[in-house]
């Protein structure tokens, strides 16, 4: 729908009351409720047209209100004779699709109102942390307009970028705060572990004090608390009513909204360098009893002037396209955004699996050793976008010089794929960007991966049990997304024994025949809802 | 930048949709930030606020809309249940009349032929 005109000289801003409408719907909820409602009306008309067993299923019928059940519809006809009252009973099914493809839209609209309001506050505060000099120089990179370019490639950004924004804003509030007296702490630790399972971001993402962007005046009073507790505290720290969410776990789920208690352990390191916060969360798992455990890890260094990369997550380099300008090397980093913007430009045209590789000197602090400088080769992946909305891409990076070194997955928490990158020839990206050929790569571990979603995606498409509960997610347009990605992955990735084992036991059938150069091989897999057979043959490299 | 200018900004920012959601200090600091600028820059960040209500806003228009027609679709399937329920009970009455009537005319019959 077109905006309402806005009368002369009034602001487009929409009315308070109307921005928190969306807000306050459960409509899921409800419709869940309605459905399960129709569904009970449905199954009293089959109880006493002595049509139980079995029910009438509402799912047994399409949107246009016919019943795609054929025996299901000879029964109805055969109890139901009285017109008015089929007629009634049908309507009520096909509403029930009706309500749930309204709520489907619903939930569309609603995530494209929450991009526009991320993508807004991306460029709201984009422009606000420009460093503009008074001597007149421009605002470099502030658009006047909403660049639909650059908007698409920072879309895959936000969600981490406003976390951390907002992460940072709270930490230097309760900076201020805590400068001014003896307040503990706590609130500002409390603010951001429930930031971080509010949101489901997974925190390890910030493992350090420069990541935080924390302020040398947050870490002296995390210094001296630490050192008031001396041996560590343990806190038990309320974080209220939490949202229903996903963590990014394996394996995914869903968690139920609830009120949420964490025990976060505060602990000094053993050479009184670091303070060290670790939390768990039990997660119930909705439909059983075993718990998930979400553990994360935030190593502060109290050294505040020379901060620290601390843990595990030390290779993660995924650059930030939004603190980019208050850097201390901003040069330096704006030219990495730089290559980095225009890997994914050039990557948007390109299919998945089609990669960017480029280098850049790095130079990294080593605390009270100095400094430490290498040559990094950096590669930006294409993935492949399972829900077919966002882009999304995998960077890697290794050292080139002095020595060699394997890949790192920088922005994602499956390891295990990084051992499968395969080896660069050396020499061929030296000082540019440049297209690979996709056939130089054998990423198992990535068509694994898609072969997975493919396969859950198979299973909810199939499962008719889905349809009630409403799975958003699930939909032809999914279906055949994965479907797509998996014969693009075959064609460019070739196959071994062991894709096609994996192929084979997400449901696909995989045959050798006669091709007339070389193998060709046959991918195939019955769409379970038309019966069709999708397939496609595919010529193998020599 | 201009009186003129600054009085606009503050209007927008304090109306914007897209800084309600966020922290009051981070609102604070970034309008602080947008009122050091010069003219050409203030100018940007007004079309900035502008464009990105004006998306908002159609977004929100779009979400209201399809907010009612769910809110429609309850009320005529809560209508429908109603009916459906209204034809089971009449359905139920008119078995029970039949019933009725079959047995007073087998009852006629035993009469008729007695």
């Amino acid at each position: 729908m077109a905006p309402p005109e806005k009368p002369q000289g009034q602001e487009s801003t929409p009315p308070p009351e109307k921005m928190d409408q969306w807000k306050y719907k459960d409509l899921e909820g409800q419709v869940n409720g309605f459905v399960g409602t129709v569904q009970k009306d449905v199954n009293a008309v089959a109880e006493h047209f002595n049509m139980v067993p079995p029910i009438i299923d509402v799912t047994k019928f399409n949107d246009a209100g016919e019943c795609t059940d054929k025996n299901l519809a000879n029964r109805m006809e055969e109890k139901i004779t009285n017109p008015a009252t089929l007629a009634k009973v049908i309507s009520m099914a096909q509403w029930a699709n009706v309500l749930k493809s309204a709520l489907r839209n619903f939930k569309d609209n609603e995530i494209n109102l929450r991009d526009a309001i991320d993508e807004s506050l991306i460029k709201i505060r984009e422009a606000s942390d420009m460093r503009f000099s008074r001597e007149g120089d421009s605002m470099a990179g502030l658009s006047p307009t909403l660049d639909s370019g650059n908007l698409e490639l920072r879309r895959h950004e936000v969600t981490e970028a406003e976390a951390k924004a907002k992460q940072i804003e709270l930490l230097k509030a309760e900076n201020e705060r805590l400068s001014q007296g003896d307040a503990a702490p706590k609130e500002a630790i409390t603010q951001i572990f429930s930031q971080d399972v509010n949101m489901g971001i997974n925190a390890k993402k910030f493992t350090n004090a420069e990541e935080l962007n924390l302020s040398p005046s947050l870490v002296e009073n995390l210094r001296k608390y630490c050192q008031r507790t001396k041996e560590g505290v343990i806190m038990d720290i309320d974080l209220g009513e939490v949202g229903a969410q996903t963590i990014d776990e394996t394996p995914i789920i869903e968690q139920s909204p609830g009120s949420k208690t964490i025990k976060v352990f505060v602990t000094p390191s053993k050479d009184g360098r670091f303070l060290q916060l670790s939390w768990d969360v039990r997660i119930p798992k909705q439909a059983g009893s075993v718990p998930v455990l979400h553990h994360n890890v935030l190593n502060i260094a109290l050294d505040a002037s020379a901060y620290q990369k601390t843990g595990e997550e030390t290779s993660y380099e995924k650059p930030n396209l939004v603190k980019q300008a208050t850097d201390e090397n901003a040069e330096a980093q704006n030219e990495y955004v730089e290559q980095y913007k225009e890997a994914i430009a050039k990557l948007k045209e390109g299919r998945p699996g089609d990669r960017i590789v480029f280098q850049r000197p790095i130079t990294e602090s080593k605390g009270d050793t100095g400094t430490r400088s290498y040559t990094a080769e950096i590669v930006v992946v294409k993935m492949h976008a399972i829900d077919g909305r966002t882009d999304q891409y995998a960077v890697y990076r290794r050292e080139v010089a002095p020595e060699r070194t394997r890949y790192q997955k920088m922005n994602a928490q499956d390891e295990a794929s990084m051992d499968n990158l395969p080896s660069l020839p050396a020499g061929s990206t030296e000082g540019r960007i440049s297209m690979m050929e996709s056939r130089e790569a054998t990423p198992a571990q990535e068509l694994r991966g898609i072969a997975r979603s493919y396969k859950v995606a198979l299973e909810e498409f199939s499962s008719e049990s889905s349809a009630l509960s409403l799975n958003f997610r699930t939909d032809r347009s999914r279906f055949d997304k994965a479907l797509e990605n998996v014969f693009a992955l075959v064609e460019n990735y070739g196959v071994n024994g062991k894709t096609v084992q994996m192929l084979k036991n997400a449901g696909f059938k995989v045959e050798d025949i006669a091709g007339d150069e070389g193998r060709t091989i046959r991918v195939a897999m019955t769409d379970p809802r038309t019966k069709e057979v999708k397939s496609k043959e595919i010529e193998m490299a020599s | 930048m201009n009186e003129q200018k600054k009085t606009r900004l503050k209007e927008l920012i304090d109306k914007s949709a897209a800084l309600k959601s966020i922290d009051p200090a981070e609102k604070e600091r970034i309008s602080a930030r947008f009122m050091e600028m010069d003219d050409p820059q203030a100018d940007a960040v007004i079309r900035i606020l502008e464009e990105s209500d004006e998306k908002i806003l159609e977004m929100t228009d779009k979400m209201t809309a399809s907010n009612k027609k769910v809110d429609d679709l309850m009320m005529q399937i809560t209508s429908a249940g109603a009916d459906l329920k209204r034809m089971l009970r009449a359905d139920q009455e008119n078995k029970a009349g039949e019933q009725e009537r079959i047995k007073t005319a087998a009852l006629l019959d035993e009469l008729e032929d007695v």
